[in-house]
């Protein structure tokens, strides 16, 4: 029965031989937060341009998982991570163009209540076409095994998580901070007016924008499969917990993003070792906090579209 | 032919509420279901004094709705056994108190903070709830919940209860269209199109946003006690985030802009989910792709 505070925590004080056992609950808590990030990066993109809550978010993450089921029985696993998100990308790409579209000038609530649709939708049908029980999917061959550094334990694969998230958050800030493309979706998330007075259009964007929003949640989806699980529920329990990333790390803002993953995946890790009831709580009542003392998050700056 | 006078929302309700049995159990369904029409009816009419008229998208909802239920429950558990009006009455004054509290703390953000402000407390809640199985029974619920009697009649009987609720919906209505017809109801107008101008106008805006998140609360917070009373049971998943999804979807499903167009997304939402799930148990993936449809086409 766990019970807060844990019994590991108050022996921690006088026994400090426990203090590998906390870091490794942090360390464990960040690889949770890098994958956090990914998530919390694509659903902080498709708001900052799009301007759209994207509740359907969980569910591209799902659909990611488990078209990567489909794909690792024909091309392994490494075929899955790289076809799944660009599969989930296309789809991505389609619902932006036939519907999203049309939702841009009007009120915000619009597209919000829209992906809400969208997220039903999407859950359903994965229920309808896989079933309602979960699916096995279990850690690649090559992966298994783990790392041994003195009392710590890694699993290899979880590394690997990490080694991709990294890829995955320099990848975007390349594309959006070298590249003309980036240039033209941080003038977009300024000033999209200013931007089509220019006489640059948004549209390109905006639809590059949500295909690689939701193809990154489609990556981390692949990336949760071998270690949480495929079930049609994934997509709306991951969802809050990526909405709380974002909002403390700052709508709009890239490396507050990626601070608030790693705050959130350590806050969990803690809170694992010293209150494990606690937990799942931690994070929204961080997102309290911060909301409430400084609503623009960590790093995030004042947009008035947002107040 | 229907002469002028029924049509005002209060008589066009009243006749739906005693109509609605005969509806649904032409259907073939229960007086059950019937009840809990109405009572997402009421939740929908508390819920759409702050979407529809003030203009604030809360995501909070359920928090309230299964909060009091929690209250109602534990109430009579606890205290007050052989009653079931007191812990009623406690799980309304619950509402309104828990609305006060949470209502003060959120509405210092305005726009999408605001609305993720009530995400956030809403996700909160759940999981404490779902967690603190002693006081709640995490998991499980809580049953062991009993209706009594009132006035000789006894509300186990499932058609008394209804009418009892249905009574009790419709002066909660009244009260509401009261709140909505006064001269607060215009102020909270004026919030939703234009807040900075009110504030100019001289209204202590904060406030008139803090009293319609009250009454709210406490109206949505109604509709959960007797949720309670309806199932005999309460569980976590009326706490949760997908939960208040869907009173917004009711809502906005039977159109924000009235003052009976909640009551009719009430009753179409649990309408197409009993048809609907009679054939498939993927009845949400219709709705979902009606109400995209909605959205988009409108």
């Amino acid at each position: 029965m766990t019970s807060c505070p844990s019994p590991l925590l108050l022996q921690l004080f006088s026994d400090p031989s426990l203090l590998p056992l906390l870091l490794e609950q942090i360390v464990n808590g960040l690889l949770v937060g890098s994958f956090y990030i990914v998530l919390s990066l694509g659903l902080s993109l498709i708001f900052s341009l799009g301007g759209v809550v994207n509740l359907a978010h969980g569910a591209f993450y799902a659909i990611g998982a488990y078209l990567a089921y489909e794909v690792e029985k024909r091309l392994g696993f490494f075929g899955a991570m790289v076809i799944s998100p660009v599969l989930v990308a296309m789809i991505g790409i389609a619902i932006e163009r036939l519907f999203l579209k049309r939702l841009y000038g009007k009120d915000p609530a619009l597209g919000l209540l829209f992906t809400f649709g969208l997220a039903l939708v999407a859950e359903q049908s994965l229920r309808m076409i896989w079933g309602t029980t979960g699916l096995p999917f279990s850690i690649p061959e090559a992966l298994r095994g783990q790392l041994i550094l003195g009392d710590l334990i890694y699993s290899y694969y979880r590394l690997t998580i990490l080694a991709v998230s990294v890829l995955a958050v320099l990848g975007c800030w390349l594309l959006l901070n070298r590249t003309p493309f980036g240039l033209v979706v941080r003038a977009g998330v300024r000033d999209p007016e200013m931007v089509r007075a220019l006489g640059i259009s948004l549209n390109p964007a905006l639809a590059a924008i949500f295909a690689l929003g939701v193809g990154l949640a489609g990556l981390a989806g692949v990336m949760s499969a071998p270690l949480a699980g495929v079930q049609p529920a994934m997509g709306s329990e991951i969802l809050t917990a990526t909405f709380v990333v974002v909002v403390i790390g700052g709508l709009g803002s890239f490396w507050g993003v990626v601070l608030a993953g790693l705050l959130v995946g350590v806050v969990r890790g803690i809170t694992v070792f010293g209150c494990p009831p606690g937990a799942e709580a931690s994070m929204y009542l961080l997102m309290v906090l911060v909301l409430l003392f400084r609503p623009r998050g960590l790093l995030g700056e004042r947009f008035e579209k947002f107040e | 032919m229907i002469p002028r006078a029924p049509r005002h929302p209060l008589v066009l309700l009243a006749l739906g509420l005693i109509l609605l049995p005969w509806l649904v159990l032409a259907f073939g369904f229960t007086w059950g279901v019937a009840t809990e029409i109405a009572i997402f009816m009421l939740v929908g009419l508390g819920y759409n004094l702050l979407l529809g008229y003030t203009g604030l998208l809360s995501f909070g909802h359920g928090l309230f709705f299964g909060l009091a239920a929690y209250c109602a429950a534990l109430t009579q558990i606890h205290w007050f056994p052989d009653s079931m009006l007191l812990p009623l009455l406690a799980a309304v004054v619950f509402a309104a108190l828990l609305g006060a509290v949470i209502g003060f703390l959120v509405l210092r953000r305005r726009g999408v903070y605001f609305s993720l402000l009530t995400l956030a407390f809403t996700a909160l809640t759940f999981y404490i709830v779902f967690r603190w199985t002693d006081f709640t029974g995490g998991e499980n619920g809580l049953s062991g919940l009993h209706r009594h009697s009132m006035l000789g009649l006894s509300l186990d009987d499932a058609r008394v209860f209804y009418y009892v609720t249905a009574l009790i919906v419709f002066l909660v209505a009244w009260l509401v269209w009261r709140i909505v017809r006064s001269p607060l109801g215009s102020v909270l107008v004026a919030i939703r199109e234009n807040e900075q101008r009110a504030r100019f106008a001289g209204y202590p805006v904060h406030r008139y946003k803090l009293a319609a998140f009250v009454v709210s609360a406490t109206v949505v917070g109604l509709g959960g006690a007797l949720a309670a009373y309806l199932k005999l049971f309460v569980s976590a998943d009326l706490v949760h985030v997908i939960f208040s999804g869907e009173i917004l979807a009711m809502t906005i499903f039977g159109g924000m802009g009235s003052f009976l167009g909640p009551v009719l997304g009430a009753f179409l939402y649990l309408m197409f989910r009993e048809l609907v799930s009679g054939y498939t148990a993927a009845w949400q993936f219709w709705f979902g792709l009606l109400f995209m449809a909605l959205i988009l086409f409108s």
